[in-house]
């Protein structure tokens, strides 16, 4: 069964469960009430002609029983109205208009389920359709038994409780129908977002990620659909950032085959050379040297994409200090620059830093490096350390503005044919770039050509 | 009839020289380039170059901007490049090139492309020099120290194709296809003994070498 034929079928029942409970104890009371008011106006009726009868009989009763009996009935006849009351002596009827035998329809004794008020009994009985009210009391005048009893027709009084049941029972039944409608209604638009979600997750399993659902209002559902969306932004975020990177290897397996068949080229015109044809000693010589330095060249490449690939994972995060890094820079990088004339300032002004020390050494020994291959012989170059950055700064040649935002590129080198004879492979600011963001951490570049280049690693605040 | 002059624009320096050995063992004059601009500026010096074999991606000025400057002194050109996608080829042989190779790719390949675009442009050498040995490849003649010699048909196309492939080893079964054709039926002896033929009325022993179980080559 659906969500909606449920919610609406048993809201319905509910509520006309609640109306009939509701119409019964209204009617029960109307009951009561109509009982209670004709019980106590027949009693108090027949209790009345009851003292009148026998209190006005006792003084002066005839002797005579013949005069005695009309005496008796007249002085019952003056006091009863007429139809209601009936006397009997014995089993004998003196008066009686009412048609009913009392004493068979009240029996006397325990057994009979009879209310008493004083000496009196009285019921209320139904009897061929009509409704009753009876009570009776036995009377002695004059050493005499007698049976007073009244048989009033209340048939009136209970039809009007019946006629409130059935208009109750009417308007009970419209009320349910009208507000089964009314749910219907309310239960079929409060579900209508699931429809729209229903819809959205389609889409969303078809691969329409960008679309979205619309919310309206603040209920449970509307809040679904919000939190539905924000899932819907997850994924379609994530699936962004997956094609990006599936786009960025593609790019970078491109640039790779690229960057791979300059050396290949050169690998196999040498060695085509020397195996198809006769070439002077000298020569022959320098054919092997080209296959030699492109095999070494290479190899070197293959080291270096292997840091990259390394680079892929994550790393473990210690602090170190900073100014020991700088140190194990300048060690690592003395020898080259030495042999240029060339000197490596350090200025530490920072504590620690949450870093991988090797990792983080090799990134700037690369920076150094860089600094040296773009300096004269003879410059300074300087690697200084201040809050949360790391700076190497040189006054060599320089950048162009418009090569700047693609330096981390792989494979991108600014002077190509200058980066090859020094055996760059355009992967060192690529390194470098992922080793920073391992860290957390930015790399930003700054450079007038002529005068400075100045690349920085900007660590996380803490 | 002087050589062909070849110029090379490439600024990787180890494919260059390779390329340049291999003109200079084939008898080729050529100039190495290794810069776009630099090559427009000696253009304007020096055109009398017969062909330029191109790179595209050039420092300076890239090899498509060169076209122009090429096709200014009427140099035929061949791309000699990395750039192995396919808008990159049809726009190289759409602006003017007669050939467009990829590297990496085989010397020997790039010996016959050049060849053939010299054909094709006219100025190919009709007349081969080798020793004391002329031929007019046009008149179909050879004489040696001045003398005319006389050779079957398919005893001038086999010294015709050692002399053009000078240096070169070529084994007896791309002989066999390129001057017998693919259809011949005979074995590979045939060309022994047109080999031995030619050596021995142009005295060529021990120029036209044997290179054991592949072919021959012709020495300079």
């Amino acid at each position: 069964m659906k969500l909606r034929t449920k919610l609406t079928v048993f809201s319905i029942l509910l509520l006309a469960a609640a109306i009939a409970l509701c119409c019964a104890i209204i009617i029960s009371f109307a009951y009561q009430g109509e009982v209670e008011s004709i019980t106590s106006a027949g009693i108090s009726d027949f209790e009345d002609l009851y003292r009148e009868f026998v209190w006005s009989s006792t003084d002066s009763i005839p002797d005579s029983p013949i005069v005695r009996r009309s005496y008796i009935i007249n002085k019952f006849r003056s006091l009863a109205d007429a139809g209601e009351f009936v006397l009997q002596k014995g089993d004998e009827f003196w008066v009686n208009n009412t048609g009913f035998d009392v004493k068979s329809i009240l029996p006397a004794g325990k057994a009979a389920k009879l209310s008493e008020s004083g000496s009196t009994q009285y019921k209320l009985a139904r009897i061929d359709g009509a409704d009753y009210f009876i009570a009776a009391n036995p009377a002695s005048i004059a050493q005499e038994d007698y049976y007073v009893s009244l048989m009033r027709n209340v048939t009136p009084q209970i039809n009007s409780v019946r006629s409130l049941a059935a208009k109750c029972a009417l308007v009970g039944a419209v009320i349910t129908a009208i507000a089964a409608y009314a749910m219907h209604l309310i239960v079929l638009r409060s579900l209508l977002p699931i429809k729209a979600l229903q819809e959205g997750a389609n889409q969303l399993s078809g691969g329409k990620y960008a679309e979205r659902i619309p919310v309206h209002g603040h209920d449970e559902l509307s809040e679904l659909a919000a939190d539905f969306n924000s899932m819907a932004e997850a994924i379609e975020g994530n699936m962004q950032e997956l094609n990006e990177r599936a786009e960025r290897q593609q790019a970078f397996i491109n640039d790779l085959s690229h960057e791979l068949k300059t050396p290949v080229t050169s690998i196999l015109l040498s060695s085509e050379t020397l195996l198809s044809r006769s070439v002077p000693p000298d020569a022959a010589q320098n054919a092997l040297v080209r296959i030699y330095d492109q095999c070494k060249w290479l190899e070197q490449l293959s080291g270096k994409l292997m840091t990259l690939v390394l680079l892929q994972g994550e790393i473990s995060l210690r602090e170190e200090s900073v100014a020991q890094l700088l140190e194990a820079v300048k060690e690592s990088t003395a020898d080259k620059l030495e042999k240029q004339g060339m000197k490596l300032c350090l200025n530490c002004e920072t504590d620690t830093l949450p870093m991988d020390f090797d990792l983080m050494r090799s990134a700037l020994v690369n920076l150094v490096e860089n600094a040296r291959k773009a300096s004269r012989d003879g410059q300074t170059i300087y690697l200084c350390a201040k809050n949360n950055t790391i700076e190497v700064r040189d006054f060599g040649q320089g950048i162009p503005p418009k090569e700047l935002p693609r330096i981390t590129e792989p494979f991108y080198m600014v002077d190509k044919s200058r980066s090859k004879k020094q055996g760059g492979a355009g992967l060192g600011l690529a390194i470098v770039q992922r080793i920073a963001s391992a860290h957390g951490a930015a790399l930003t570049a700054e450079s007038v050509p002529g005068e400075f280049t100045s690349i920085k690693i900007v660590f996380p605040t803490k | 009839m002087s050589k062909n002059r070849i110029l090379v624009i490439e600024d990787d320096k180890d494919i260059a020289d390779s390329i340049g050995l291999n003109l200079e063992l084939s008898g080729y004059d050529h100039t190495i380039i290794d810069d776009g601009l630099e090559a427009a500026k000696r253009l304007s010096e020096d055109h009398s170059f017969d062909l330029a074999l191109l790179d595209v991606m050039l420092p300076g000025l890239d090899g498509f901007a060169l076209m122009e400057h090429m096709q200014k002194y009427n140099i035929p050109v061949i791309y000699l490049t990395a750039k192995a996608d396919v808008p990159s080829r049809i726009k190289g042989l759409k602006i003017g090139a007669e050939d467009y190779i990829v590297k990496p790719f085989s010397v020997l390949e790039l010996l016959v492309r050049i060849e053939k675009v010299l054909d094709r442009a006219g100025k190919l050498n009709k007349v081969l020099r080798c020793r004391d040995i002329t031929i007019d490849t046009e008149k179909r003649t050879v004489t040696k120290s001045g003398e005319a010699v006389a050779l079957q048909p398919l005893e001038f196309d086999l010294l015709v194709k050692l002399i053009k492939f000078k240096n070169c080893t070529m084994s007896r079964e791309r002989l066999l296809s390129e001057i017998w054709g693919v259809d011949f039926v005979g074995g590979t002896r045939t060309v022994d003994t047109h080999v031995a033929s030619l050596r021995k009325k142009l005295g060529l022993e021990g120029v036209i070498v044997t290179v054991t179980r592949i072919g021959y080559r012709l020495e300079d």
